[in-house]
């Protein structure tokens, strides 16, 4: 770890060694030489060479030479540099002094990233994160956010869906908005990295992740600050790898696995024999309404006559679905770099099956980098990362109609296959005039013959020039383009059906979507830093600006004479088209000091001032100003004495940052236009929106307060931070009256307060020839929810036929589950009880409700209550590695404790009208008075409307989970099994498990699955059919040469 | 020594200034690259216009005029017939095992709950259309336009009072008492309005058409079919005023639309339901439709026909019916209402041979009003839809003179009406209030479809008498129907102030929801 970072510090934190150098005052005579690397024999740059006990000092050139002038040959020169341990040497009367520096084994050398700029981690006074990138370097996972799982303190990655290139949803500290996104933001190599997210593609995947060299994630307003109206949802800072002057390597890394949905978490559904008894309940029921008779076998369709010879499942349509896919990842990194150019490729090419067969990932990525000397003081450097994507994809957690969806509700008697083997488009349940149930498309050929087809190509250019004005003084301009294409293609043949619609000759569909999207980021920063006694001082100044455009073009065709041809030209209509362009631009004023007296008292203070063209004119700039302390107080004469505390530093930091995530014409009232027939001609017909002049962002405002311990130099090292985080002016999507003429309206409004703790404990107990490392993370948050509107009425989301699911209301957390509380099924007691709360149509054996408001009926919604919380109590993440001799093994686990999820099997399938298929446990349903069941389970649903199928706790499941994410198994070849050729440098073999086991009571795949189709912030926890998620067992191989 | 170095900091300060210049030239320079601030953060949407550059020519105030249609077209499609025709004696529900039915089924049963869409989407739309009406008025003098025909304005001002008062008709023929909103209103000011008393309600509603008469009384020169016009506000006037049983105020309103010369009826009943040639004649208003696109066309006949007609009726076989069609269909009680001979009962139910809801062959009834597409391949239908016709005027104001004791004066507009349907035989022996029943069930046949019946019923006093024998009669022939639908009180005339409504403008809601 140490190593990694030492490498990155190497050039980005050349700078910073300056700040302890002085220039040469006054000598007697010179000394020069060369300061060099213990580890590769490599010049170091910019090491400090100083005179000791003086202020005179020099620091060493790009090759690590130097020339100091002594005064006496008394003088000691010390020499040092950051992520080393310093060396003195007394002059005496040698002319040339030449000395090699160690690697410094304690952390907190380490330099770390923050924005628009790096810090020694013990100078850090924000609350910052750095991923341990090697430990997670084996993963066989296609995007960086995956690496990040369970790893760091208050940052929680939830892996929503399993799909290949699926988006999954970052939080650090909790959710700090409604309306506008909680997502933080991305920085690729110092440039912010503009991405929206969703479900079904994930902007972090156009990101080689085995390219990644670091990730920081920056989690306090003192650290965010600097990104002003972007920052309140925590930064993620990305590292690219990148070649180093006088440095040469070349390593292939491939990676190769299967992917496997494991048995726990496959939904369960009433097998064959007993959905055939499920459909003559309900006829029973049909029979005894209509003809006030007892139904007899002859009433039921022939095929549900002898339920008796169904034996075993029938057919599982969820597992006809799934497969063992592959996954391969191909890496080629080569670097190369003489003393004034260095030069970096990489190469990638990924595959990735789905785990639902017909779905799956391409990628080509690479990377071309260039860096070169101009001279003494000015580096420039440019670089391309061109990615091409190509997604197969099909619809998955939004409801009972995409191929999961009616995976679970199929009819189990009927068999997806016809007597010749060949797949059946369509599926026709046995019928008769008393019932039938839903009549579906096979979801196998739906997956086979559908095509949802996306391709990206994307392109990140950079050029930065940095010019070394003084040695104290830097300027750096940078300018970066993110310009993308992407083409979506959909087609649903005509042979496709959908439910209860069978599928017609001649009536293929198809979706275009043509789209490009270009952003253009020009940043310049000067830096300054001095250090004189016993004061450093570092000053920050920018000023950066940024333009995007997206323009949309989409077209829908129907019908196509043939599914043959595909393309628009052979559709008989094109029945929709649109085209979408999108603007904005942001201006930015930026500065930061920081200041430390005494290497022990630490100060910073930041400034961002941000214009954007989201907002209305008269809030169109705001200011984000933070400030932060430190104390260090290892460095005081009464710690300095205990040896077994090896850094103690106190933290405490506060500020504000905002979030501009919302639609970028939000504030304007558009005049939206349609169309009206008049004259029997078409005329154009406009409405005028509702305007808003002063939108603007939310505010974050975050006080932090930490401590930073090392115990037995730095074996041990404990963190911990309290954050309290309150977001107002929340950008909120709010219900107004229908009489204004509109339904919602943007507006700020309302807070919410997220408080938390955060626990991190790194250690390494042993340290021998068996070397154990561990690191734990532990994180509380509690979101609250402060203010809505003037009237703090609550907001209603999600959607169970036509009903919300969530509420968020005042003085709770953000989108609890909302819904009634099932007390069991009513008896015929509970019937003739006037006492006892019913609904219209309740009968014996329906779903029985408490009644809330205690009006001594059930109705719908007005009995609805708050009925959970979908937030842990905590999650945590736990990481332990060991190296013994060749051999490396890395055990990563993560999980939660607390909070609900719902399981949306309950929601979309386990509705008792008989229509669908429903899960195992209704097999002990109510049947009748001598069959009661389980006095769960309610009985078939007769009556309509019925409230027997409303969002009930009995759809909720606790959602606490351990999962052991990762398990990795590495083994380097000993050196001289290559000693005869000189070819091979290092070969290293590991094995890896990604998702060995998820431990948990939740009855469905995934605790952290999320519908793709309702919003994640207001209506989370909500599980519908999401993709699931997969096993991975893959093999890899690092050569280096 | 000592100078070479005080020389080395002169020089370098000054290197160091030119510097620190050639700096902030760079960095001003960047500045001047990306453009002055306030262009570079000022973005207009490139797809849409928006309100800062409107208003500036005539034609802006037209479209916003044409805008004010929509909502009215939107609900006329979508939900206008299900609590106004599919409630009534005249249309119910084709049953299906096959899916259950929460908005529609329900409205015909009343069984609804005030968390209705049809109820709701109603409300949004009508006060949508209210809203853009008053925008309307508030703006078209405040922009110094310069008016091609002082007309264009005139008709623009008296179709913002007709459609506004429109809007309030329906809404309180639906809901009762409705909050009063005659200017453009902030949401934080819309939670302090509360219903207004139904009289008040109907003031405004005659207010408005007046001032829609006046200004339209000179605006012949720039009347287009389609648009609201000085009849069609005298028509619905007339109309308000008789729901309000004020005869004596509604008649010179009538007798102006009577006595224009304007309108007549068309000699075919069936001639008005033709999209390919729309009818401007009898039709005083209507809301228009055109299969040439999805914005503009209806989805009536994807509604009505049974569902498991497939393509037979719609000639769309894809699209499919099964969740969405089976709607107003014919009850017994409209089907039985028509003699023999009335050519309209041809005109407004065709008959589909399949499968009922008991498994049974039969033919099913289906309202054969509204056509389906004739070039469009989707569900794009274009026929228009009648808001009010010449055949309404004549039968109000029939219905006026009968009910003000001039029973042989009523009897000719009567038979005007009937002697088109092909019924020819002068009415003879007719009394106050045989003519009275008459006259009700003439229009029962006569607008079967065009949304009037509830309302008639409503207006009539028969509505629970009605309802209640039709709901026994649909109980008997559908076994399975709850105990609990059919059950009309007085509360049940009025429709439930859709619930998000109860919550977000704290309404009081209607007794019995």
């Amino acid at each position: 770890m140490i190593k990694t970072n030492r490498k990155i510090s190497k050039k980005i934190l050349f700078t910073i060694a300056l700040l302890l150098t002085i220039y040469v005052q006054g000598q007697e005579r010179v000394i020069s030489g060369k300061v060099i690397s213990q580890d590769d024999s490599l010049g170091l740059p910019g090491a400090s060479v100083l005179v000791k006990g003086t202020a005179f000092g020099t620091v060493t050139d790009f090759d690590g030479n130097y020339n100091i002038k002594v005064p006496d040959d008394k003088a000691i020169l010390v020499y040092s540099y950051i992520g080393f341990v310093a060396v003195e040497e007394t002059v005496n009367n040698k002319a040339k002094i030449d000395v090699s520096l160690a690697t410094d084994a304690t952390s907190l050398s380490e330099v770390v990233l923050v924005g628009y700029g790096s810090q020694r981690k013990r100078d850090l006074t924000g609350s910052v994160e750095t991923l341990n990138e090697k430990t997670v370097a084996d993963l066989p996972v296609s995007s960086v956010d995956q690496k990040m799982v369970g790893q760091l303190a208050g940052v929680q990655v939830l892996q929503q869906t399993g799909a290949p290139g699926g988006g999954s949803s970052i939080r650090i500290r909790g959710n700090g908005s409604i309306g506008a996104g909680n997502e933080p933001l991305y920085v690729v190599d110092g440039h912010p990295y503009t991405s929206s997210n969703n479900q079904t593609l994930n902007p972090l995947i156009f990101i080689n992740p085995s390219n990644i060299e670091s990730i920081t994630v920056l989690k306090d307003a003192s650290s965010t600050a600097i990104y002003g109206s972007r920052g309140a949802n925590g930064v993620v800072l990305i590292t690219t790898k990148k070649g180093h002057f006088n440095q040469n390597s070349i390593s292939v890394n491939i990676k190769t696995g299967f992917q496997h949905v494991p048995e726990k978490g496959r939904p369960k559904m009433l097998s064959a024999k007993d959905f055939i008894y499920l459909q003559r309940d309900k006829i029973d029921i049909v029979v005894r309404q209509r003809e006030n008779r007892v139904a007899s076998n002859a009433d039921y369709p022939e095929a549900y006559q002898n339920p008796e010879n169904f034996l075993g499942e029938g057919t599982n349509w969820y597992d006809i679905l799934m497969r063992d896919a592959l996954m391969t990842d191909y890496n080629l990194n080569i670097m190369r770099g003489n003393e004034s150019t260095a030069f970096t490729f990489n190469l990638e090419y990924l595959k990735e099956e789905g785990t639902l067969k017909y779905t799956g990932l391409e990628r080509f990525s690479s990377k071309l980098g260039i860096e070169s000397k101009l001279g003494e003081s000015v580096t420039i450097s440019a670089s391309l990362q061109p990615t091409y994507i190509k997604q197969n994809r099909t619809n998955s957690g939004y409801s009972r109609n995409d191929v999961l969806g009616i995976s679970l509700w199929a009819n189990p008697t009927l068999s997806p296959y016809d007597d010749n083997g060949n797949l059946v488009p369509f599926l026709t349940s046995p019928a008769n005039k008393y019932f039938e149930a839903w009549d579906f498309p096979n979801p196998l050929y739906v997956l086979q013959q559908t095509k949802m087809e996306q391709q990206t190509f994307r392109n990140l250019g950079m050029v930065d020039i940095e010019w070394k004005i003084t040695p104290d003084l830097t300027f750096k301009s940078g300018f970066s383009t993110n310009w993308s294409y992407t083409q979506y293609l959909q087609y649903d043949p005509s042979t496709v059906g959908s439910a209860n619609k069978a599928p017609l000759e001649g009536n293929g569909s198809s979706n275009n979507t043509r789209g490009t999207g270009f952003d253009l980021l020009n940043e310049n920063t000067i830096t300054y830093k001095k250090a004189i006694k016993d004061h450093e001082i570092n000053v920050l100044l920018g000023y950066t600006w940024e333009k995007n455009r997206g323009d949309n073009v989409n077209i829908s065709a129907y019908p196509f004479a043939t599914d043959q041809i595909q393309t628009l030209n052979a559709a008989q209509d094109i029945n929709g088209w649109g085209q979408s362009i999108e603007k904005w631009s942001l201006l930015s004023y930026l500065g930061r000091i920081n200041y430390t007296y005494k290497n022990r008292y630490l100060v910073t203070a930041t400034l961002r001032s941000d214009g954007s063209s989201r907002f209305g004119e008269d809030n169109r700039f705001a200011t984000f100003p933070s400030l932060a302390l430190a104390w260090r107080a290892k460095e005081e004469d009464f710690l300095s004495s205990i040896s077994s505390i090896s850094d103690l530093k106190i933290r405490a930091s506060y500020g504000k940052s905002g979030n501009y995530n919302i639609g970028n014409y939000a504030h304007l009232a558009n005049i939206n236009a349609g169309n009206y027939l008049i004259n029997n001609s078409i005329v154009t017909a406009t409405n005028v929106g509702l305007p808003n002049n002063s939108l603007t962002w939310e505010e974050s405002v975050e006080g932090d307060i930490g401590i930073d311990l090392g115990l037995f130099e730095n074996r041990l090292n404990f963190t911990a931070d309290y954050y309290n985080r309150r977001t107002s002016d929340m950008l909120l999507d709010k219900n107004i009256p229908a009489i204004t003429g509109f339904n919602s309206q943007l507006v700020n409004t309302g807070s919410v307060k997220n408080e938390g703790l955060e626990l991190m404990l790194e250690g390494t107990p042993l340290d021998g020839d068996l070397k154990w490392n561990i690191n734990m993370n532990i994180s509380f948050n509690k979101n609250k929810v402060l203010a809505l509107n003037q009237d703090n009425d609550p907001i209603y989301s999600g959607n169970n036929d036509g009903r919300p699911t969530n509420i968020t209301m005042v003085g709770k957390p953000i989108g609890q589950f909302f819904g009634f509380i099932n007390e069991g099924i009513y008896s015929s007691a509970d019937l003739t009880d006037p006492n006892v709360a019913k609904y219209p149509s309740a009968t014996e054996g329906s779903a029985k409700y408490r009644d809330i408001n205690g009006d001594g009926q059930i109705v719908d919604i007005l009995d609805y209550t708050a009925i959970g919380n979908p937030y842990p109590d905590f999650s945590f993440g736990l990481n332990n590695s060991f190296a013994f001799k060749a051999f490396d093994l890395n055990i990563i686990m993560n999980g939660q404790y607390g909070g609900k999820v719902a399981n949306g099997l309950r929601q979309t399938v386990d509705n008792l009208q008989g229509f669908f298929n429903v899960s195992e446990e209704w097999v002990n349903r109510w049947r009748s008075k001598s069959q009661p069941g389980d006095g769960i389970h309610s009985g078939v649903i007769t009556n309509t409307p019925s409230l027997g199928h409303r969002f009930n706790t009995l759809w909720l499941e606790d959602a606490t989970f351990l999962r052991i994410s990762n398990i990795s198994l590495g083994y380097k070849l000993p050196e001289d099994s290559f000693k005869s050729s000189s070819f091979f440098k290092n070969t290293r073999i590991y094995l890896t498990v990604q998702n060995l086991a998820t431990f948990t009571k939740y009855s469905g795949g995934n605790p952290q699955g999320q519908s793709a189709g309702v919003s994640n912030v207001l209506s989370p926890g909500i599980d519908i059919t999401s993709y699931p998620l997969p096993r991975t067992i893959s093999l890899g191989i690092n050569l280096d040469f | 020594m000592i100078q070479n170095e005080y020389l080395n900091k002169i020089v370098r300060k000054n290197s160091k200034r030119i510097i620190m210049k050639k700096i902030i030239y760079f960095f001003f320079l960047t500045i001047i690259l990306s453009g002055c601030s306030k262009d570079f953060l000022e973005i207009y949407p490139d797809t849409v216009l928006s309100e800062g550059s409107y208003y500036k020519t005539e034609s802006d105030f037209v479209e916003l005029a044409n805008g004010m249609y929509l909502p009215m077209r939107s609900y006329t499609n979508n939900d206008a017939w299900v609590i106004s025709e599919l409630i009534s004696d005249n249309g119910a529900k084709q049953f299906n095992s096959a899916t259950g039915e929460s908005t529609k089924g329900v409205v015909d049963q009343f069984l609804t709950s005030s968390d209705n869409t049809h109820y709701s989407n109603f409300w949004n739309l009508a006060y949508n259309g209210i809203n853009r009406c008053n925008k309307l008025l508030e703006e078209i003098d405040n922009h110094g336009i310069e008016w091609s025909s002082n007309s264009i304005r005139e008709r623009s001002i008296g179709e913002a009072y007709f459609l506004r008062g429109l809007y309030y008709f329906d809404l309180t023929r639906q809901f009762g008492a409705v909050p009063l909103v005659l200017n453009t209103i902030s949401g934080d000011k819309a939670v302090d309005i509360k219903r207004t008393e139904e009289g008040e309600i109907y003031s405004s509603i005659i207010n408005d058409l007046k001032q829609s008469i006046d200004h339209f009384s000179s605006t012949e020169d720039v009347t287009e079919k389609g648009r609201a016009s000085l009849y069609a506000a005298n028509a619905i006037l007339g109309k308000v005023y008789l729901t309000d049983h004020k005869y004596d105020e509604a008649k010179p309103f009538l007798e102006a639309v009577i006595n224009s010369g304007n309108y007549s009826l068309l000699p075919n009943y069936a001639d008005l339901f033709d999209p390919t040639n729309k009818d401007y004649k009898e039709t005083i208003f209507a809301i228009q439709f055109s299969e040439s696109l999805p914005e503009l066309s209806n989805q009536f006949i994807f509604r009505f026909a049974p569902w498991n007609s497939g393509g037979d009726i719609t000639n769309q076989p894809a699209y499919n019916l099964v969740n969405t069609g089976g709607y107003n269909i014919p009850t017994d009680d409209l089907l039985e209402v028509f003699e023999p001979g009335d050519l309209r009962k041809d005109a407004s139910i065709n008959y589909w041979t399949g499968t009922d809801w008991d498994g049974e062959v039969r033919p099913i009834p289906y309202c054969a009003k509204f056509k389906p597409p004739v070039s469009a391949v989707d569900n794009s239908a274009g026929d228009s839809f009648p808001i009010i016709r010449y055949s309404d005027v004549l039968l109000m104001y029939a219905e006026i003179l009968n009910e003000t004791g001039n029973t042989s004066a009523a009897i000719p507009y009567v038979e005007q009406v009937r002697n088109r349907a092909g019924l020819n035989t002068p009415l003879t022996d007719y009394n106050n209030v045989s003519l009275d029943s008459l006259i009700a069930k003439e229009r029962q046949k006569e607008f079967c479809f065009e949304n009037q019946r509830w309302y008639d019923l409503k207006r009539t006093g028969k509505a629970i008498q009605v309802m209640m024998a039709h709901g026994i009669r649909m109980k008997a022939k559908y076994p399975f129907l709850p105990d609990n639908s059919y059950q009309i009180n007085k509360n049940r005339l009025l429709a439930p102030i859709p619930t998000n409504q109860i919550v977000l403008n704290k309404l009081e809601q209607n007794p019995g929801y």
